[in-house]
């Protein structure tokens, strides 16, 4: 075994360690259904701000960004700048409202909302394919990098992931994967930017060198397809950045796994100070994509997007210090992996199962197992692209469906269900029908490379067509639904409630 | 001396709970919200607009930059703009509900 298959499987297994003592050392502290589902509303502003961004620097943003910027130069570097004015806008439009609402989840939002239990239904599904996405990036990322620093084939990079994140999931649902998530978020800031610091000072100091090819487990052979767009991500003319732009800056708001992060706050304030934690968590994390694409630019332009960050170390400091560092990136990738996997699989696990039956910790456990499994077999049946395509399609078909319900929804009372149903149709469809015709080359139109730009608007113009077109859908308490969302707690006073069901009593 | 431990049962927390339409009771309390939220999106409004004015008119200021200049303003440039932005959204956004607190009605 050679000395940086040693860091590197020394890194990854210390990542593995410190999320599961993390994330289930103690797992009788999560024992309701509030706790599975929103963290018992107890989480406070830096510690979500620090979950939030922790699921926000995937794969896609740790390793996929740098290598896109390296491979394709300064255009990329709008990629950061769209992500983190989506934050903005989810700040300005969405956060307080949707935590004052009280539910729980985006579709629970939906059907409380528009009083529509069809589109529960539809927005369930549509939350599903956007956690799909998200986890077979993830799955993806992690066998292309684990074989890449060990030789090890990928199946063992997903099955690693997936079995870590299911156990924290199941552990304590959100209330376990939020210590994970805030915890991993500091590691990766460390471990990212101290290496980045080492391998900058290393090559402006002349210390660094390029020896020749590469002896890295899995670099020999080339491993998935390399080189592609997809919907518009990835590709660095005009309006492919504008596209990535759009998608990015709109589709954070309907990303289910950072929505729902909303939720644990205690109230609207908090919700509101948990994203400007995020807003400079993340602003200062941004600053490490640009560093390692300049990196990876001079000093190994021909790698995959993916591999470009993890390649670094031995490349520029080959011996015993760039097997250090390389131990170090693995440790930092998979705290992105398992971050952003645990966050999804509850997001989604939480959606589906208040869905299919009652929200119930049971419930929620059996959805989590089952959407793990899903994506495993989906993981299996794709080709590993870049990581950050196919979080750039979740936010895509996000933009184009969950992004108009949550925004007019929140601030315009004359929505109804129909007019959601429609929008989400139009919006969901034609995303699909761009990127199916993109992928299987069977049209080759320009707009179909990029579907952000057509499909939100359309999806915002059939919402608001339709909905005024039925104005007898309109739920008749409307007023008071955004009374409960626009006025401050303590204005507002506590919210009515159900009864509490049985699995969410106080043992 | 021996510490005697006291559990203290915590209070449960519905994840069922749906809260219903706030009720607006006898005075005039529609017109009262829309006042409010017309409020807070005249405060949104402004958030977006500058969101949306850094993002069409960046291009065209990077245009007359050099390639290291366009570098410099997107790595670490935009970030800082983004952070001022949301804290006085934020600042503004609690201001105008302490305002609203303060009136009467």
């Amino acid at each position: 075994m050679s000395a940086t298959v040693a860091a590197s499987a020394a890194g990854i297994a210390f990542v593995i360690t410190v999320s599961l003592m993390v994330g289930t050392v103690r797992p009788r502290r999560y024992t309701t259904v509030s706790e599975f589902y929103v963290a018992a509303r107890a989480v406070r502003p830096w510690w979500n701000g620090a979950a939030i961004s922790s699921e926000h620097t995937s794969a896609a943003a740790c390793l996929g960004l740098a290598g896109l910027i390296a491979t394709h130069g300064a255009p990329m570097l709008w990629y950061p700048v769209g992500a983190a004015a989506g934050y903005v806008i989810v700040l300005a439009l969405v956060v307080a409202p949707l935590r004052r609402s009280g539910t729980y989840t985006l579709p629970d939002f939906a059907e409380w909302r528009l009083a529509s239990p069809v589109l529960r239904r539809l927005a369930t599904c549509d939350v599903l394919v956007i956690g799909l996405l998200y986890l077979v990036g993830q799955f993806h990322a992690a066998g292309v990098a684990l074989r890449l620093l060990t030789g090890l084939p990928p199946v063992v990079g997903w099955l690693a992931v997936a079995l870590v994140a299911v156990l924290v999931a199941l552990a304590g649902g959100m209330g376990s994967v939020t210590s994970v998530q805030a915890t991993q978020y500091w590691l990766k800031l460390v471990v990212f930017s101290g290496v980045a610091l080492v391998l900058w000072c290393s090559w402006r100091c002349g210390a660094a060198d390029s020896p020749g090819p590469l002896e890295i487990a899995g670099f020999a052979e080339p491993y998935g397809r390399q080189g592609e767009a997809l919907a518009g991500a990835g590709d660095p003319s005009l309006p492919g950045v504008l596209t990535v732009l759009f998608a990015c800056a709109l589709g954070t708001m309907g990303l289910p796994h950072v929505i729902v992060r909303v939720y644990a706050n205690p109230d609207g304030r908090s919700a509101r100070r948990s994203i400007v934690a995020t807003q400079v968590m993340l602003g200062a994390f941004y600053l490490l994509p640009p560093l390692y694409g300049i990196l990876g630019r001079v000093h190994v332009p021909d790698a995959r997007a993916d591999e470009v960050v993890l390649l670094l170390p031995g490349k520029m400091l080959p011996g015993f210090v760039g097997d250090v560092l390389t131990g170090l990136l693995a440790a930092g990738a998979f705290a992105a992996f398992l971050a952003t996997s645990c966050g999804v699989l509850v997001a989604v696990g939480g959606a589906v199962s208040a869905c299919v039956t009652r929200a119930g910790v049971r419930a929620f456990r059996r959805s989590v197992a089952g959407v793990v499994v899903v994506a495993l077999a989906l993981t299996s049946l794709t080709s590993p692209g870049s990581s950050v395509l196919m979080v750039l399609l979740g936010f895509s078909l996000s933009a184009a469906t969950l992004c108009p319900l949550l925004v007019l929804g929140i601030w315009w009372r004359r929505l109804t269900g129909p007019g959601v149903v429609a929008g989400f149709l139009a919006g969901g469809g034609l995303t699909a029908v761009f990127v199916g015709a993109d992928l299987l080359g069977a049209v080759r139109w320009q707009v179909t490379e990029y579907p952000a730009v057509f499909a939100v608007p359309l999806a915002f113009a059939v919402m608001v067509v339709v909905s005024l077109c039925t104005p007898g859908r309109i739920p008749a308490e409307v007023e008071g639904l955004m009374a409960r969302m626009h006025l401050p707690e303590k204005v507002a006073g506590p919210p009515a409630d159900r009864s509490s069901s049985q699995g969410d009593r106080s043992p | 001396m021996s510490v005697r431990r006291v559990t203290v049962p915590r209070h449960p927390v519905t994840v069922n709970r749906v809260p219903g339409p706030l009720d607006l009771g006898e005075r005039d309390g529609a017109a009262d919200v829309r006042r409010i939220v017309r409020r807070q999106a005249r405060v949104a409004a402004f958030t977006l607009s500058v969101v949306v004015a850094v993002l069409v008119l960046l291009p065209f200021v990077l245009t007359r930059l050099s390639p290291t200049g366009v570098w410099v303003v997107l790595s670490v440039g935009v970030q800082p703009l983004w952070i001022a932005l949301a804290v006085h959204h934020l600042w503004r956004a609690e201001r105008a509900e302490r305002d609203r607190r303060r009136t009467p009605g």
